[in-house]
């Protein structure tokens, strides 16, 4: 008896009822926190872009929003480069590509899965997890010798294993067509220096300065629904 | 039975033949390395891109094609690994400069490339090369003030990343160099990470989509005519 005395009176705090009413509390706050704090899917017309930074963010675009063909007031965007709370940071060149896709007003963008400040609603963040996708009209040809033949609609970039991201076109009879930038080091992947290229040629699109866009050596995937680029494969711009 | 007289070669002819057979390859080797190196020249280049690829070769990535005022195509190759006769640029450098350059239309100049015309022309831009982008002037606050941006220069320079020229400006004609090494006394240079936000922006400069730009904290430099962006000025791109 002397022993089981002793034993209850060291019986963890956590089967204690006041501490299991303070973790529920503390998880519906964390619940309505998360849910004021959302990931949102952005997308409208970039009005600005500078190279205003600060301890985690470096760079920031302001967007006038879409939603539902209406305008929805202003957000900026700022991309995270260093940890920021729960946010995991883009990686350095991740980022890097995709502000310099992003930074261009007048330019259509989305901005997937970024996450926006429950205090701030106009503040948003692009992190690890966020989709950049840059379309709108375009007149630029892209062409496969051989393959396929149609005009640009999508350029996407990410943070991912398998690919850099993808370029989306648009054949005559309105099949769309997908060109991936491969970055699986199981396969011949594109380095990092030639995505540098590649994306060099591609931010120069929606300018009007592009009109024909030719991919060489690409791979081509099981009834040439999408063809990859990986090591070896060439992109040209011409006029 | 006549005995035949061996038949043996003098020791002094023996000795010059073989050592004529070494002294000319080796004379030959010298002046193919000499021919490569003298068909080799600095030289400028200026006009329009018509054509940018990713291109790769063992020593180079991405190539451009200028059209030139006199209407001659020059292919130009940037080096980035030791293979050729010639010092390869940094990778960063490299990088940035293909992707200011790799607009179809716009107006470029390359100086210090290094050229043959044997059998054809083509550059290779190299550690020395440095590439000067213009075309019409775009609008630009700096600091505050009304002024025009008229060029961008992107160097390979240990103390710069490049520099703007505007005018407009109380002082006349302005240089903003863009400062990558801290000197004694000078501003805090901008971060390889920094410069290439500033560089994204410019990149889409000359090409319809940034109508205006906007310049702040650049400070004063030795001269009246000369500013610094350091780390902490910030560039803006927007639609008036």
């Amino acid at each position: 008896m002397h022993i089981g005395h002793k034993r209850r009176m060291k019986r963890p705090a956590y089967r204690n009822g006041r501490c299991w009413s303070f973790g529920v509390g503390m998880l519906l706050a964390l619940v309505a926190g998360v849910s004021h704090a959302a990931f949102r899917n952005l997308e409208g017309y970039v009005t600005e872009a500078t190279t205003f930074y600060d301890a985690t963010t470096e760079g920031r675009v302001q967007m006038h929003l879409r939603s539902n063909g209406q305008w929805a007031g202003y957000v900026t965007v700022s991309f995270v480069v260093a940890p920021a709370g729960t946010l995991v940071p883009l990686p350095a060149a991740t980022a890097r590509r995709m502000f310099a896709l992003a930074a261009t007003p007048g330019r259509y963008v989305q901005f997937l899965n970024a996450w926006c400040s429950a205090a701030h609603p106009d503040q948003c963040y692009a992190h690890d997890a966020t989709i950049v996708d840059v379309s709108g009209l375009s007149a630029t040809r892209v062409s496969i010798p051989g393959w396929a033949e149609g005009t640009l609609r999508r350029i996407q970039l990410f943070s991912d294993i398998a690919r850099f991201g993808y370029l989306e076109f648009t054949r005559s009879d309105g099949q769309i067509r997908r060109v991936d930038f491969l970055r699986n080091p199981l396969q011949y992947p594109m380095t990092d220096f030639d995505m540098d290229i590649t994306l060099g040629i591609l931010v120069h699109q929606w300018a009007g300065t592009t009109p024909s866009l030719t991919f060489e050596n690409l791979s081509a995937a099981p009834a040439a629904a999408y063809f990859v680029m990986g090591a070896g494969a060439r992109l040209t711009a011409q006029r | 039975m006549p005995v035949q007289p061996l038949r043996v070669r003098p020791r002094l002819f023996r000795w010059t033949r073989i050592n004529l057979g070494v002294v000319g390859q080796a004379l030959l080797v010298a002046c193919l390395i000499l021919g490569e190196v003298h068909a080799l020249h600095a030289e400028d280049v200026e006009g329009q891109v018509v054509l940018a690829t990713t291109a790769r070769t063992s020593t180079s990535f991405g190539r451009i094609e200028v059209r030139t005022a006199n209407g001659s195509l020059v292919p130009i190759t940037f080096i980035v690994e030791f293979g050729e006769v010639v010092n390869p640029m940094r990778y960063d450098t490299a990088r940035r400069m293909i992707q200011l350059a790799s607009a179809p239309g716009r107006q470029v100049r390359f100086t210090r490339l290094s050229c043959t015309h044997v059998p054809t022309t083509r550059c290779m831009a190299i550690d020395d090369t440095n590439v000067e982008f213009a075309g019409t002037p775009i609008p630009i606050t700096l600091n505050g003030m009304a002024a025009t941006l008229q060029t961008v220069s992107i160097l390979n320079n240990q103390a710069l990343f490049g520099h703007f020229d505007v005018t407009g400006m109380p002082s006349g004609s302005t240089r903003v160099f863009i400062v990558r090494q801290q000197l004694r006394g000078g501003p805090t240079p901008l971060s390889d990470n920094e410069f290439d936000r500033v560089l994204a922006i410019l990149a889409q400069s000359w090409s319809g989509t940034t109508p205006a730009l906007a310049l702040s904290g650049v400070a004063a430099g030795l001269g009246a005519d000369v500013m610094n962006y350091h780390h902490g000025s910030a560039l803006y791109a927007y639609r008036p």
